[in-house]
Order: C-alpha cells, then structure tokens, then sequence
C-alpha cells in the first residue's frame, strides 16, 4: 500500500517535472471543473474583448491571449489557460475604460486654440453686454476646449427660445419639483454655478457642473463650462431602477471615470469625489433630481451634490450666454 | 458729438470681453493652434520647410536623408507606377478614364464625397475606379497600390494643400471632428495620443529618433521607409503607430483612419505636395 | 481503487504547492538586497517591458532619449519611495497629460516586476 503511494508520488513528480500534462490531462475530463473554469475564463475575455472593440480601443496583444488560452485548453494545460484568460479579461476591461472615458473629446491643456477675432458686428453688441450683477459682468470659462465668456445679452429683442417659452406642460413627468430635495443637498442658484463654473476655469478639478439632459435637449443650449451626463446614463427611470448589469455598469464608468469615486471591495469611497452641481431643464424638469437621489443612495455625500434648480428655463431667461456643443 | 464718458464704458465694456455670442474656433485655428504650438518650439524653421517632417527639425537626419534623396530610393516605385497608369484594364479601359485630369490629383484627396457620405481618400478612389471596371482591387498597405501612389504623388509635386470641410452638408465635419477626436484619444496599452508624440513632445527624442509634427505630416505620401525596405502607404503608418503603442490596429482605408487622413491634411493646409517621400 | 485516486490527489496537491511556490516569487523583506536591484536594473531595460531609456537618460543606458527627466538623485527627489512606485504605477495621477506609461494600472509589468524595478531606480 504504501509503496503504490510512493510510487504515485514518484511517477506524478516525473511527469510534472518533465513538463508533461498527459497524466494531468488525462484526469481532466470534461466534467472536470477546471476546464470549465478555464473555458468560462476564455469566454469572459472574448467578451472584454469585443467591448473594448466597440469603443475602437482594443489592445494590440489581447487576441493573441486569448489565442494562447485556447490552445493551452485544447492542450490540456488548465492553469495556463486560466492565467492568460486573465490577463486578456484584463486587457479588455481596461482598454474598454480606457475608450470609454474618453467618450466626450477633451482637449488637453497644450492645445491652445484661439477663437477667431469677432467680426464688428458682434464687437459692437459686446460692448453693449449687461451686467449679471453690479459687480459681476462676464465669466470666461473653457467648453470643449474653446475659451467662452458668459455674460449677459443687451439684444433688445432677445426673448426666450421657444421650447422654454411653453406653459402648459403634463404631470408626470414634468412636475413641479419642490424647493429642496434631500438632506443636506443645497440648492443654488445661477450665481453659484457660475461661483463654479469659475473655480473650474481656474483649474479646480475637484468640481464638475452637469448638465443632466439627453443630448438632443443639450444641443439646443447648454451652460457653457458643464459636462453632458444624460440622466438616463445614471438612472434608468425615474424610480431608479436598473434593466440590466450593462446599466450599472455604465453608472459604475460615470462613477470611477467622471466623478472620481473610488470602489474597493465592492464598497463605494466617495471622500475624493468631486463636488457635482447638477442641472436639467427648469422648475418642471425631474431628471437632475432623479439623478441627486439616485446618488444619494449609493452613499454619495449630499454636501458634495447641489442642485441649480432653475436650470435651464431660468439660465436663458436671465440672458446669459449658452453654447450648443 | 462724442460722449467721452459713455464711450470708455464701452471700451471698458468690450476689453471685458463680453461676447453675446459664442467665440468661433473651426479647422483653420485649429491648424493655427498646432502652428503657433511648433513655431514657439522651433522660431527658426520657415512654414514650407514643414513638408519635410521630421527632416525640418532634425539638422542630423537631414544630412542622411539629404544623401539619400540623392539616388531616391522611391524611383523604381514611380516607374513601375507609370507603367500601372498606362495599362489597359480587361475592358480596354484605364485609369485615365476614372481620372481624365491626368495624374496630378494627389492635392484633391481627401475630400468630403456627398454621394457616397464618406472621406474619400485617393487609395480608396483608385480601388472604386478598377471594381467599376472589373478588376480586381488593390491592398491598401502593402503592394502594387504603392506604385501607382508614387506615380501620382510623383506627378502631384508642388500641388498645395487646400483641404475645405464643405459648409452644405454637416456630416463633413463630424467627419473632420471625429478625426480630430481620434488624433487626441489616447489608445494601448502604452497609453499614447498621437498628440502625445506630435504635438505635446515634438522635437524631443525616443532613444534615437525625434517626434516629428503633425503639421506637414500628409504632404509626402506614399513614403520608402528603410525599416520597411520598400514604400507603403499612410495608413500602413496608421497601423505601425498603433501596434507600437500596443493598440490594435483598425483597418486600413476603414472609417476611422479616413476621418484622421482628413483631420491631418487640415492641418496642412497651405502647404506643397513634396511625395513619394523617404525615411528611416 | 478510492485509496488509489485519494493519494494521488494529495500527492498532486502537494506537488502543485511546492511546483507553484517555485513559480510564485516570494516575498520579500523591506530591505534592499542587490539581487533585487539586478533584476530591477533587467526589467528597466527590458524592451518590453521597463523600456525606460527610451524616455529617460539612466545608469549606463545607450542612446537616452529626453522626454523624461533624467534618473539621478532618485532618492533626493522621491524621498519617500512609496510615491515613486505610484509615479510609475500611473504617472497620469500627477499629471493626467503624463507622456509616460502607466505601467502599474494598465498591467505592463506586473507588481513584482513594479517592486524589483523601484528598487533599482530609487538606487540611481
């Protein structure tokens, strides 16, 4: 009896030591769980893959592990396949990060891009801006990588575009949202967002001014100096409910990538996150405050979210500057 | 009468700057940004020595490549390109008959193709002449194609650069902004953009080379790169880069590279066609 | 036959422990041995992977390119050698528009490979 032992021992160290995996191989059924493992790994990293190929960010080498990883399965060789079916997962998910961070094109600092002179025209009605307050007349702030100054219209003729100037509008969605919407959550007004939108000119990087709409409403006009983070990219709906994993996923990118949280074993560490001013459409618009609750929950400190309430309706009505990019 | 003190309000007011509207910046200050970014690196070297590339900036390179250009190792490229020209197709058609303009074209690519809603690039639109006429296409990096490229660039010498982003029809320049975005994203496993090396670090060195810019990079294309023995095409440069950061290269002649071919000969604009070129 | 399969089992269980605890280097102490800085000094050179005097002028590194700073004075001007490893572990923390690769982060060397090469370069 003992003596097989030995002699199991014997032949087991022979095999592994000269590099053969027949004897290994041969225990390794389909049944055994590390070839399902092995081929589960290879599964994922195909998958991390492709995601990192469809925001055109794969990684030149990925492939090749996930090549490599096949052939050590098909040789038998489970543990090899499992490492570099790791190492290509791994691959995949941090090239796919790395193109989806940079979904929304920021230029760096290096690239100094000077807008063209304004034509008299536009010179002529500059020296007619009104002020924001006595002593406040313009805001200069970068957007996109352009340099914009927010300041207040003197065209007497200017009136609210049409979508804001409606009146009439259904409840759900649009109801009228109350004074403050949480604990400990301020709500601000247009002189503390552009307070704001200041400080980030001047390089503060711990602040982010959000405009919570889709784009289609962004595109029509937006404060200069904000990010576009679609509420539906951080709420599904209005309640708060997610469809799918691909949905916290994209929240878990927004949060890491956008807002500087920090997630370490599956917990939230929001003490480096930036302070967040979040806006939508006005008085009547439910997404910016959907988007603070949702926040909220997940652990983000309330001090650090402030809701612009009057949003948009209430930046153009006061004839400040907008862009629409 | 002149109200002196109503008028310094308003100067005061203007020097404030405050735009009602928003500031407009396009593809010419882009290309002024990447300009005035080099001339404060390099105050000395003139605007048309810039179709040179690296060669501009580099006064040791420029000894080697100066001998080489000498015997250009490109010559026998543009010959066999002559010949390519000439050839009939099966059907007794050439390619004089997709370009009756003659060779000299190279200036006219890329351009914005309405029809088509796409960047037309010249491989691209040499490859649409031979399918029309039943003939089998070209590779886009690799091949004959780098002939007949030659050739054309060859015969396009002095032609300048005048690249306009069409104001009838915006996909042009979502096409022309997705090229700028792709030319600022960084990608790999390394991590660059090739802002990194072309625009942020020009005119430094890796080990031995130094980082050429951007501007005047499309001018002298097809290139004879002695690392590759033979000429190949900008797009097989596209792919070059990318693998050397460790990205995985996109296809040649696809979306991406052709969007970056227009963002990139903006940025030349103004300046002379000077291919085939060679290089290290 | 049970008997059979179970010592095998445990035989293999053992063998893969010592055969993996080759292969795992083991950890090492805080205290800088010189077969740490060589094989640091390999992985700074290592084309594929510290790469380093592509960027850097370094050691006695040929044909240093300047991107970088040079590596002298390491100790000088990271004296705490935890900020060294993060610099290299992803530069861009400190400068997201770093030219340099984020070596740690985006897994082109591993940690080990992270710890020997800082070793080396807090050496110069």
């Amino acid at each position: 009896m003992h003596t097989k032992k030995r002699l199991s021992v014997v032949l087991l160290a022979i095999c592994l030591s000269s590099g053969s995996a027949s004897l290994i191989a041969a225990d390794a059924k389909k049944g055994d769980p590390k070839m399902a493992e092995a081929q589960a790994m290879i599964t994922a990293a195909e998958e991390a893959r492709k995601k990192a190929a469809s925001v055109d960010s794969e990684w030149r080498d990925t492939g090749k592990f996930i090549k490599k990883a096949q052939d050590a399965l098909k040789a038998g060789k489970t543990d090899d396949a499992i490492r570099l079916a790791k190492v290509a997962e791994d691959q995949g998910n941090l090239a796919y990060e790395q193109g989806f961070s940079q979904k929304e094109l920021k230029l760096p600092s290096y690239f100094k891009v000077k807008a063209s002179a304004p034509s008299p025209v536009s010179a002529a009605m500059s020296m007619k801006a009104h002020k924001i307050t006595p002593a406040l007349t313009s805001v200069e702030v970068m957007h996109k990588g352009e340099m914009v100054s927010i300041s207040r219209t003197a065209d007497e003729n200017a009136v609210i575009p049409k979508a804001y100037a409606s009146t009439a509008r259904e409840c759900p969605p649009f109801c009228v949202q109350p004074m403050a919407i949480g604990p400990g959550v301020d709500t601000i007004g247009e002189l503390e967002v552009l307070d704001y939108l200041e400080r980030i000119a001047k390089g503060d990087p711990t602040v982010l001014v959000v405009d919570s709409r889709t784009s289609d409403w962004m595109v029509r006009g937006t404060v200069p100096g904000s990010v576009n983070i679609p509420w539906n990219r951080i709420n599904i709906d209005l309640q708060g409910t997610f469809g799918s994993q691909a949905e916290v996923d994209s929240l878990d990118e927004i949060l890491q990538n956008q807002f500087h949280a920090r997630k370490t074993n599956g917990e939230w560490d929001f003490r480096n996150a930036k302070t967040l001013v979040l806006f939508c459409n006005g008085i009547w618009c439910p997404q910016s405050t959907a988007n603070i609750r949702t926040l909220t929950k997940l652990g983000y400190p309330a001090y650090k979210l402030k809701w612009y309430r009057g949003g948009m309706q209430s930046w153009v009505s006061a004839g400040l500057t907008t862009v629409n990019n | 009468m002149i109200n002196y003190r109503v008028l310094k309000k308003l100067v005061a007011a203007a020097l404030v700057g405050g735009f009602v509207i928003t500031a407009q910046a396009g593809p010419e200050e882009d290309r002024q940004a990447f300009v005035d970014s080099y001339k404060w690196k390099f105050p000395n070297v003139p605007m048309e020595e810039y179709v040179n590339g690296v060669y501009a900036i580099d006064k040791v390179g420029r000894e080697n490549w100066e001998a080489i250009e000498e015997f250009p190792p490109y010559e026998i490229f543009i010959d066999e390109g002559l010949t390519m020209w000439e050839k009939p197709f099966a059907n007794g058609k050439s390619y004089k008959d997709c370009f009756p303009e003659g060779p000299g074209i190279a200036h006219k690519y890329p351009h914005w193709d309405k029809q088509q809603g796409m960047v037309m690039t010249l491989p691209l639109a040499l490859n649409q002449c031979l399918e029309a006429n039943g003939e089998k296409p070209l590779k886009y990096k690799k091949g004959p194609i780098n002939n007949i490229l030659s050739y054309i660039a060859f015969e396009s010498r002095g032609q300048v650069t005048n690249l306009e982003i069409p104001q009838d029809d915006p996909r042009a320049m979502e096409a022309y902004e997705e090229g700028k975005k792709f030319y600022f994203t960084r990608r790999g496993q390394l991590n660059f953009s090739c802002a990194t090396c072309h625009l942020q670090n020009t005119g430094m060195q890796v080990r031995t080379e130094i980082l050429s810019p951007s501007v005047g990079h499309t001018t002298h294309w097809p290139v004879y790169r002695s690392k590759w023995g033979t000429v190949g095409t900008l797009h097989r440069r596209f792919s070059g880069c990318n693998n050397n950061i460790r990205a995985k290269a996109l296809e040649a002649q696809g979306e991406q590279y052709r969007n970056l071919e227009y963002f990139l000969t903006s940025l030349s604009n103004g300046l002379e066609l000077n291919g085939p070129g060679a290089r290290k | 036959m049970t008997k059979h399969k179970k010592s095998l089992a445990s035989a293999a269980g053992t063998l893969a422990l010592l055969t993996s605890a080759l292969l795992v280097i083991p950890t090492l102490s805080a205290a800088e041995g010189t077969g740490n800085i060589d094989k640091g000094k390999a992985i700074a050179f290592g084309r594929t992977q510290g790469n380093c005097v592509t960027c850097h002028m370094m050691d006695d590194g040929e044909s240093p390119g300047n991107l970088g700073p040079p590596l002298i004075a390491m100790k000088a001007r990271y004296p705490d050698k935890a900020k060294l490893r993060a610099q290299i572990w992803d530069p861009t923390a400190a400068n997201p528009e770093s030219a340099m690769v984020p070596f740690g982060i985006y897994k082109v060397l591993t940690e080990q490979e992270i710890d020997y090469l800082v070793d080396y370069i807090w050496s110069l």
